[in-house]
C-alpha cells in the first residue's frame, strides 16, 4: 500500500469533484443556450451548505446522521483505490475493492433516503436500489473485461502494450453507457427526479449532511469518469510512461474525463428523464452489451 | 335554434318551468323550483348534451328576502346558454344537490355553502372548499351583510379531515403539497400510493383565496374592476379582463368601436402564445427535459418582449377596459410587431418540430393521465384538456365575440385524451394564435380605440365567455346601482379542470404525477379567488394563524 498516493487521491477527490460537476453545470448550460454559473459553483454550495445548521428529520432514527457521512466516506474510499494522476495504484487489487465499494456506497445513498422516512425519500431511496441493482452489474461485468485483458485486478496505469481489439472497444462503450447512469443526471436521475420527487433520497437533509450526500455523488460520478483513462493506457507500450506523476497520464485523465463529462452533459440535454421502466430496459440492452464483451475476450482468439 | 333546448325541456319536465326569459340572444333565463333542478340539470348536460358553465349564488335578502342560484349551461355547438334560475327563500337555507346526479357541480355548491350559507343537501362531499380550516362556521362572506374589514375571531379546533379509501392501510400515504413543487402553487394532492401506483387521490384547495369577488362588490367601481380582474391570475390577465368586460358590455348593450376589437384579439392571442409556450417550457421540465424548458422560453420570451412594445407591459398588460382600450398600437410599432411575430414562427416551427420528434420526450407523455372523452363531458372541463380528449369547444368559434368572427382559425382537436394529445393541442393551438395575431395587426381598422359606456341598466344579468389559454373563462355578472357590481363570479377554467385532475391520476404511477397535474396547466389562483386569511397545514399538524403570526414577529 503506498499511503503518499492515497493521501494525494483523498485530497484530490475532496478539491476536484466539485470542480468536475461545476464544469458539467457550464457545459450543459451552454447546451442550453444559457450563461451557467462558474466552474466553481458546486464549491460555493458545498461551502455555504456546510455553514449552515443541521435539522434532523422528525421521527427518524441515528441513521440519518450517520449515514450522509457514510456515503461520503465510501466514495472517497473508492476513488482513493485507483491510479489517478500517477502510475501506480495505491493499494494491490484495487480493482475489486473499487467494484465493491461502487456498490456498497450506491446502497448506502438510498438507505440514507429511505432512513428520513420521509415517503419522497423511501420512494427515491426504492428507486435508486431498482437502479443500482440494473446498474451495477454492468459496471462490474465492463470492469472485469478491462481486468481480464489487463490480467491485473489492479486498477493502475501500468502500460501493457494491448493491441486495440473489439472486445476492449465493446467493453469500453458500455462502461461509458452504464456511468451515464451513475451522476444522478437526466435523463437517468430517476431517484433524486427533482420535479417528480423533489430530490428523494436528498429531500430530507439540509446542511452539513446534505453537502456530505452531495459530496459523496461527485466524488463517486469523479471515481466512476477516472475508470476510461485505463482502456486508454493499456494500449500504450510497456514502460513507456515512467514511475510517479506522469504527463501523458495527467493529459488523458483530463481527456477521458472531459469525455464523461460531455456525454452526461449530452444526454442531459438531449432527453426526457427516463422511466424506472425505461431505464431498466436501457440497462438490460448495455448489460447484454458488456457480457458481449466479456464473452469476446475469451471467444476472439488473440484478445487477452 | 335557442328554442330546441327549451322546448325539450319544457316537454321532458311539464310544470317545473316556471318561467321563460330572453335575457339577450342566445341567452335564455329559465325559473325553476329548487326541487327541480338536480333532474333538469342532468337532464340538459347528459341527454341534451350541454356544459355545465357556472353556477353562482347571490344574496338578495334585503330587497327579496331571498337568495338566487343560477346554474349556467352552455351548448357549444349551437352558441347557446341558458340560465337556470332558483331561488332559496331566507329562513330556509338549504337546496337539493346537484352533484349526486352531476358532478361538475361539486365545487361551485360547496362555494355556495360556505360563502352564502346555503346548504346542498345531499351533497355527498361537504367540505369546506376555500374557506381557511379556522374560519367561522357562521360567518358567510359573500352576503351582502358580511364586511370586509377587520379578520373575523378564527375557530381554534379547526381541522381538515382527508378522504381515505376503505382499505388505507395496505398503502403508503404521499403528500404532493400543500405547496405542489413541479408546478410552485400551493396545492394539495394526497395520495395513497401502492409501491409507485397511485390508488387513490383526495384534492385539498383553497391555500390561495383572496375575496376578490367581494372587493370587486364593495370597493370598486365598473371602471376600476378590469384592473382586479386582470390580477386573477398572473399568466392570462388579459382574459378575465376582457370577459367581464364583455359582460358588463352585452350588459349594457354596447359594441365597443372596431379597432378596440381587432386590438383586444392581439392582446388576447398575444397572451395565449406567451401562456402555451410557458406550459410547454414547463410540462418539459417535469418529465425532465431541461433543454426544452430553456428553447420554449427563449421564444417566449420574444412574445414578452412583443407586448412590452404594444402595450407597455411584459405582463399584466391593463390595455381592456370598458368601452374599449386604453392604448392605440402605433403605425411604426405595428409593422415593428409584425416582423417580430413573422420571427416568433420560424422559431416556433424549428423548435417545435424538434421537440415533438423526440423518443424520449414523446415516450413520457404518450398513454399518460387519460381522460376519456365521456368523463370529459360528464366533469365538463374545458379548454386544451376537453380538446384532447375529443370534445370540440373553443369559445372563439363557438360564442364569436369581438373580431374573432372575422378571422380565420381553426381549433385542433385530438380524442387519444392522455398527456401528449393536450400537448400536441397546445402546440398547434400556439400556431393558430400566431396567425391570428398577424391577422389581426394587418387587418387593423381604422377610427377611435375607445368610447365611453352612457348607461348601465341595474339588475342584468349577463355573461362574459372568453377562450383563455387554459380554456374558457366565464363571468357571470349582475350589475348593481350606483356604479358598482352586484354580483361578479369568476369561473377561471381550471375551476372546471381541476376536479377532473384525481380521475386521471387513480392507477398512475408517481413518476407520472407531476406532468398529469401539469397537463391541466393549472392556475390554482385563478381557480380560488375570495378571502385572506393566515393558514397554512402541514401533513398532520394544523397550525393556527396566532402561531404563524408569532413566528413572524
Amino acid at each position: 500500500m503506498n499511503v503518499a498516493i492515497l493521501a494525494l487521491n483523498v485530497v484530490l477527490a475532496i478539491i476536484a469533484a466539485p470542480l468536475i460537476d461545476g464544469l458539467r453545470r457550464v457545459i450543459t448550460a451552454r447546451l442550453q443556450n444559457r450563461a451557467g454559473p462558474p466552474v466553481t459553483q458546486s464549491w460555493h454550495d458545498i461551502a455555504k451548505l456546510l455553514r449552515k445548521e443541521t435539522i434532523p428529520p422528525e421521527g427518524a432514527g441515528f441513521l440519518v446522521s450517520v449515514l450522509p457521512a457514510l456515503t461520503l466516506t465510501l466514495s472517497i474510499a473508492m476513488f482513493a483505490t485507483i491510479s489517478t494522476v500517477t502510475t501506480q495504484s495505491p493499494i494491490e487489487g484495487g480493482g475489486i475493492v473499487f467494484i465493491e465499494l461502487a456498490i456498497l456506497s450506491a446502497f448506502v445513498f438510498a438507505a440514507a433516503g429511505s432512513a428520513s422516512r420521509n415517503p419522497y425519500g423511501v420512494v427515491g431511496g426504492s428507486r435508486e436500489v431498482i437502479l443500482a441493482t440494473l446498474v451495477e452489474p454492468s459496471i462490474i461485468v465492463s470492469l472485469t473485461t478491462l481486468i481480464v485483458l489487463r490480467g491485473s485486478t489492479t486498477l493502475d496505469d501500468a502500460p501493457i502494450g494491448l493491441g486495440f481489439g473489439v472486445p476492449l472497444l465493446v467493453a469500453a462503450v458500455a462502461y461509458l453507457l452504464s456511468v451515464l447512469a451513475e451522476g444522478g443526471r437526466i435523463p437517468f436521475d430517476v431517484a433524486e427526479a427533482e420535479s417528480e420527487l423533489s430530490g428523494g433520497p436528498l429531500m430530507e437533509y439540509g446542511g452539513p449532511p446534505l453537502a456530505a450526500m452531495k459530496l459523496g455523488l461527485y466524488v463517486r460520478s469523479l471515481a466512476l469518469f477516472s475508470i476510461p483513462k485505463f482502456f486508454l493506457t493499456a494500449l500504450l507500450p510497456p514502460g513507456s510512461l515512467g514511475e510517479g506523476l506522469s504527463v501523458t497520464v495527467i493529459a488523458l485523465y483530463l481527456a477521458s474525463l472531459l469525455l464523461c463529462i460531455i456525454l452526461v452533459s449530452l444526454a442531459e440535454s438531449l432527453s426526457a428523464r427516463f422511466r424506472l421502466v425505461e431505464a431498466s430496459r436501457f440497462y438490460a440492452a448495455v448489460l447484454a452489451l458488456s457480457l458481449v464483451a466479456l464473452v469476446l475476450v475469451y471467444a476472439v482468439p488473440g484478445a487477452r | 335554434m335557442k328554442n330546441e333546448i327549451v322546448d325539450a325541456l319544457s316537454e321532458r319536465f311539464p310544470g317545473s318551468i316556471r318561467g321563460v326569459t330572453e335575457l339577450r340572444e342566445n341567452l335564455t333565463l329559465l325559473e325553476l323550483g329548487k326541487e327541480d333542478v338536480p333532474r333538469v340539470v342532468e337532464y340538459a348536460l347528459g341527454s341534451l348534451g350541454g356544459t355545465h358553465m357556472t353556477m353562482a349564488g347571490t344574496d338578495y335578502t334585503a330587497s327579496l328576502d331571498q337568495y338566487v342560484i343560477d346554474h349556467v349551461l352552455g351548448w357549444y355547438d349551437r352558441g347557446l346558454l341558458l340560465v337556470l334560475r332558483t331561488r332559496v327563500q331566507k329562513g330556509d337555507e338549504s337546496f337539493p344537490s346537484v352533484t349526486p346526479l352531476a358532478p361538475c357541480a361539486d365545487w361551485y355548491e360547496r362555494e355556495v355553502k360556505e360563502s352564502l350559507g346555503l346548504t346542498p343537501v345531499g351533497h355527498p362531499n361537504p367540505r369546506k372548499l376555500l374557506l381557511s380550516d379556522d374560519w367561522p362556521d357562521d360567518l358567510f362572506p359573500m352576503r351582502k351583510g358580511f364586511k370586509n374589514e377587520a379578520p373575523p375571531p378564527l375557530r381554534r379546533d379547526a381541522g381538515f379531515t382527508f378522504n381515505a379509501p376503505e382499505d388505507a392501510g395496505m398503502f403508503n400515504i404521499v403528500p404532493y403539497g400543500p405547496y405542489h413543487f413541479a408546478i410552485h402553487e400551493p396545492i394539495y394532492f394526497r395520495f395513497h400510493v401502492d409501491g409507485e401506483r397511485i390508488a387513490s387521490v383526495d384534492l385539498r384547495a383553497g391555500f390561495n383565496h383572496r375575496g376578490l369577488e367581494k372587493i370587486a362588490e364593495t370597493r370598486m367601481t365598473y371602471e376600476t374592476v378590469p384592473f382586479i380582474a386582470e390580477r386573477v391570475c398572473g399568466i392570462c390577465g388579459s382574459v378575465h379582463a376582457e370577459a367581464y368586460t364583455q359582460a358588463l358590455e352585452r350588459a349594457a348593450g354596447f359594441e365597443p368601436p372596431e379597432r378596440a376589437k381587432w386590438i383586444r384579439v392581439a392582446i388576447l392571442e398575444m397572451e395565449r402564445i406567451h401562456s402555451h409556450l410557458l406550459w410547454l417550457g414547463v410540462a418539459s421540465h417535469m418529465v425532465g427535459f431541461d433543454s426544452g424548458l430553456m428553447q420554449f422560453w427563449r421564444v417566449r420570451d420574444r412574445i414578452m418582449f412583443l407586448a412590452e412594445l404594444l402595450t407597455g407591459n411584459r405582463k399584466q398588460y391593463g390595455m381592456i377596459v370598458p368601452g374599449g382600450v386604453r392604448r392605440d398600437i402605433r403605425e411604426d410599432k405595428r409593422e415593428t410587431a409584425l416582423r417580430e411575430v413573422s420571427t416568433i414562427l420560424r422559431e416556433y416551427e424549428e423548435l417545435f418540430d424538434a421537440a415533438l420528434r423526440l423518443g424520449t420526450l414523446k415516450a413520457r407523455l404518450e398513454g399518460v393521465g387519460p381522460l376519456s372523452e365521456a368523463d370529459a363531458r360528464r366533469l365538463s372541463v374545458t379548454g386544451p384538456l376537453a380538446r384532447a380528449s375529443g370534445v370540440s369547444m373553443d369559445a372563439r368559434r363557438d360564442y364569436p365575440y369581438e373580431a374573432y368572427g372575422q378571422l380565420e382559425f381553426e381549433t385542433p382537436v385530438r380524442g387519444e385524451g392522455d398527456v401528449l394529445a393536450r400537448t400536441i393541442v397546445r402546440a398547434y393551438d400556439t400556431f393558430e394564435s400566431i396567425k391570428l395575431v398577424k391577422q389581426a395587426l394587418e387587418n387593423l381598422p381604422g377610427g377611435p380605440v375607445h368610447a365611453p359606456i352612457e348607461y348601465i341598466p341595474p339588475d342584468v344579468t349577463s355573461m362574459g365567455l372568453v377562450e383563455g389559454p387554459r380554456g374558457t373563462d366565464v363571468h357571470y355578472l349582475i350589475t348593481g346601482g350606483e356604479d358598482t357590481v352586484y354580483r361578479w363570479r369568476v369561473r377561471a377554467p381550471t375551476y372546471a379542470n381541476l376536479p377532473a385532475a384525481p380521475l386521471m391520476l387513480r392507477g398512475q404511477t408517481l413518476a407520472d404525477a407531476s406532468v398529469i397535474i401539469g397537463s391541466i396547466d393549472p392556475c390554482i389562483s385563478c381557480a380560488e379567488r375570495v378571502i385572506v386569511v393566515d393558514e397554512a397545514s402541514g401533513r398532520q399538524r394544523l397550525v393556527s394563524g396566532d402561531e404563524l403570526r408569532g413566528w413572524r414577529a
